[in-house]
């Protein structure tokens, strides 16, 4: 699939090299300290991923690096630059796209019109129209509902349409939260496939799943979050093959 | 039976009248969950702006340039005044106290607020003083004029909001305004140009409404604006085609009322048209239910 922006530059740093830096980042909102003290990195071409139980913090360490929550104490980079002061609207246009939690498609706009919005930041018609095609070429079952509302799209479908969306921005860097959440268990086979697929086209991925197994087998690194604070963290595979993550993560 | 195609003649213009002000009232409801109450208030410093415009361009010796000339300039002092608004009493709300349980209560009574104070500046500024537009046009061809503008516009802004990226956007936050900006979709912008068109609609409706005989005065919203509300809700707050159809029955029920000898009731009955359809269906004739989330 086609990764390259209409008018953005490709990421200047390295294949490789920390693309995305998380720096003792602390999120604290209506009063609880989300996440106390969280550091990690993102390289360029890697997939990571961020494993943990509920309320580990995993979605807020998300939301905060597209800048929908405020930083309280800590740093952010994307490309070498500070995302602190910078508005979610220009993380986007900067080649950050995140696919949220529970999808949040917009239910009575047709399937067309919120892959259409997703091309938001460059609304090219040339390459809104390639990457439909690659779209649809990934997720076959999209293409048939191109006319019918959003909502009216099973809970699987739903999620290709986010990632679909996301995908229509042409992000350098990808963020999956909880792809897996509420859907069909032969359907997530073919999402994190698609996600592979994505990745092997050279984008960047932050993989938030509570699927342990999953997650671990699809990425290279891993971060596993444990209350707002990284209690582990090194290969996908030392990772599952740790006793301590076997017994708390993946079922002994 | 002349009588009564007559009222509904004069119905619908009036209606298709309302149906531009219930505009300004479901797109900003629709996009900030917010009843914007100093819209009525926008519709009359329009119509204000509007007299005065109509007047200085020649009022009666020039007819078709006073008439779109202080059309023109009553829709771009309102536009400013709607957006003015917005950045004024309700952008500063927004965003803060996020999670607290009266963020929608706050913007509401600061709207209440913004409408007694421009009542009340109008009041300074004009007096009370009731004035009339010119008479530019006989009156069965104004009520041509008004029914013809209205159904342009409503087609027009039907348009803006499926076709246009910016109507796309406008739907996209009513549906989801956090799923808005992770597509990069810059909704303070957005949220702006809604109060600029809903107030240039507003103000359009105001000349017109003026031009059909209706005096111009400080509290000349406060009637109108409750019609157009009503019409808004009638329809489906939110939903545009909604408002369009509940001006328009509005509009007729006023008109056909003046038929019978219960004439003063006009108000009552629009009311009891706002209940009757709201105990069928509680979101408004062509509202979706559970579309909203809370």
């Amino acid at each position: 699939m086609k990764t390259a922006h209409p008018t953005r530059k490709p990421p200047s740093t390295a294949l490789g090299a920390p693309l995305l830096e998380v720096h003792d980042l602390a999120v604290a909102y209506g009063g609880i300290r989300a996440l106390k003290r969280v550091s990690l990195e993102v390289r360029c071409g890697e997939i990571v991923a961020m494993i943990g139980a509920n309320g580990a913090g995993k979605t807020t360490t998300l939301k905060t690096i597209m800048r929908l929550l405020p930083i309280a104490a800590g740093r952010i980079s994307y490309d070498g630059q500070d995302l602190a002061g910078v508005a979610t609207e220009e993380v986007v246009a900067r080649g950050v796209s995140l696919v949220p939690e529970g999808r949040a498609i917009f239910v009575n706009l047709t399937v067309r019109e919120n892959l259409e919005l997703g091309a938001w930041n460059h609304k090219d018609q040339r390459t809104i129209q390639e990457t439909l095609e690659d779209v649809v070429k990934l997720f076959p079952r999209l293409g048939e509902r191109m006319k019918q509302e959003g909502g009216t799209l099973s809970g699987g479908e739903q999620q290709m349409l986010a990632i679909g969306r996301a995908l229509m921005a042409r992000p350098a860097m990808l963020l999956l939260d909880e792809p897996s959440l509420g859907i069909a268990p032969r359907l997530v086979a073919d999402i994190f496939e698609a996600v592979a697929l994505v990745a092997a086209s050279g984008t960047t991925i932050l993989l938030v799943e509570q699927n342990t197994r999953l997650a671990l087998k699809y990425s290279t690194r891993a971060y596993v979050l444990r209350t707002g604070e990284i209690a582990m963290s090194g290969s996908s595979k030392e990772l599952a093959n740790n006793e301590e993550i076997r017994a708390a993560y993946l079922g002994g | 039976m002349m009588e009564i195609l007559s009222a509904l003649i004069t119905g619908i213009a009036q209606g298709s009248m309302i149906a531009l002000i219930a505009l300004g009232y479901t797109m900003v409801y629709g996009i900030l969950k917010l009843i914007n109450f100093a819209h009525s208030e926008v519709f009359m410093m329009g119509a204000f702006i509007g007299l005065f415009a109509i007047t200085a361009l020649g009022g009666t010796q020039a007819p078709l340039l006073a008439g779109v000339g202080g059309t023109l300039c009553a829709m771009a002092f309102a536009g400013v005044l709607g957006v003015v608004v917005e950045r004024v009493a309700y952008a500063p709300l927004r965003g803060r106290g996020r999670g607290l349980s009266n963020t929608r209560i706050t913007p509401l009574v600061t709207a209440l607020g913004m409408s007694v104070l421009l009542q009340n500046l109008a009041q300074l500024l004009f007096t009370a003083r009731y004035r009339n537009y010119p008479q530019l046009l006989p009156i069965e061809h104004t009520r041509k004029v008004i029914f013809v503008t209205a159904v342009l516009v409503m087609i027009g802004l039907e348009l803006f909001v499926k076709r246009t990226w910016m109507g796309k956007a406008m739907r996209a936050i009513s549906m989801n305004a956090e799923a808005a900006r992770l597509m990069g979709v810059k909704t303070s912008r957005v949220i702006a140009i809604t109060f600029v068109t809903g107030s240039m609609l507003a103000a359009l409706g105001a000349v017109l409404f003026c031009l059909d005989q209706s005096p111009v005065y400080p509290t000349a919203g406060v009637v109108i604006g409750t019609r157009a509300f009503v019409a808004a809700v009638i329809g489906g707050i939110g939903n545009i085609t909604g408002a369009m159809l509940g001006g328009l029955l509005i509009g007729v029920i006023g008109e056909l009322t003046k038929l019978t000898p219960y004439s003063g009731l006009q108000d009552v009955l629009v009311f009891a048209a706002l209940i009757a359809v709201l105990l069928v269906r509680p979101t408004g004739l062509l509202g979706k239910p559970g579309t909203e989330k809370v």
